[in-house]
């Protein structure tokens, strides 16, 4: 699954702050809000996050975290890519901080269209290489060449 | 035959997170807790539905829901007619076009 259709340099944070899980998430939230069209409700879509979140951790053992939902409040599926690299606490009970987090929102009327974009990204972040150069990247433009030309 | 969609609907949702779980973390102890969460729900359905559920999920999504009046397992439009008739219970809610379990 080719990641290209769903990086844009506007959806990517590069320099996440540390905070709680829903601070985090809010940073991660807001080139979505800013878009205008891609979340009808933001405190429900964060509440959504939370309650997937506690399900079942989306923090991968090295740390890389994929926070999701299929929500109400998601009009169309998006991806932000948020980048920390002196890594922070995503998850407070994971010993592993996150240096990389990716938000995806999903539609709830189209509650699997996330499945191969997630598979994807778990393979991307098991590339060591590949993480190194995300994480070295200058500009939001930068990161999504990364990723953009990924053929995981 | 309506009220075992909410059931279905669930397991659907409990069945997308093990796979999420699944991807994300292969086979930790996380994931052997849904798959028993997964069971647990099995359980509570009939077989005949479940049968049915499982031959609908080998394509995709077994349980849809239905948005502008548009199945949204298969994008057909229902008959107004059928809805109504769905809502006050005396059709069953399955898309007449796809036989997905609809959320009505
Ligand atoms: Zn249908």
């Amino acid at each position: 699954m080719k990641l290209k259709p769903f990086v844009s340099a506007d959806k990517v944070v590069l320099n996440l702050e540390s905070g709680s899980q829903g601070d985090i998430l809010k940073q991660l939230m807001l080139p979505l809000v800013k878009v205008g069209n891609m979340i009808a409700n933001e405190e429900e879509f964060l509440s959504d996050l939370i309650t997937r979140e506690n399900e079942v951790t989306t923090v991968m053992e090295n740390g890389i975290a994929f926070p999701h939902a299929r929500s109400e409040a998601v009009n169309r599926l998006c991806l932000v890519v948020g980048l920390a690299p002196d890594g922070i606490q995503f998850s407070p009970e994971k010993g592993n901080t996150s240096k990389v987090i990716f938000l995806i929102g999903v539609p709830s009327f189209a509650p699997t269209a996330h499945i191969p974009i997630l598979q994807s990204l778990a393979t991307f972040a098991k590339d060591e290489v590949r993480l190194e150069k995300l994480l070295a990247a200058k500009t939001p433009a930068q990161a999504v060449k990364v990723l953009a030309t990924y053929k995981g | 035959m309506s009220e075992v969609i909410p059931l279905l609907e669930k397991l659907q949702n409990l069945e997308i997170t093990l796979n999420e779980a699944e991807i994300l973390h292969g086979d930790r102890p996380e994931v052997d807790d849904l798959k028993k969460k997964c069971q647990d729900i099995r359980r509570q359905i009939d077989t005949d539905a479940l049968a049915r559920y499982d031959r609908l999920s080998r394509h995709g999504l077994s349980v849809v829901k239905i948005i502008n009046d548009m199945c949204m397992g298969c994008h057909m439009i229902i008959p107004k007619g059928d809805l109504n008739r769905m809502t006050s219970g005396k059709e069953d809610a399955i898309c007449p076009n796809c036989g997905r379990y609809l959320i009505l």
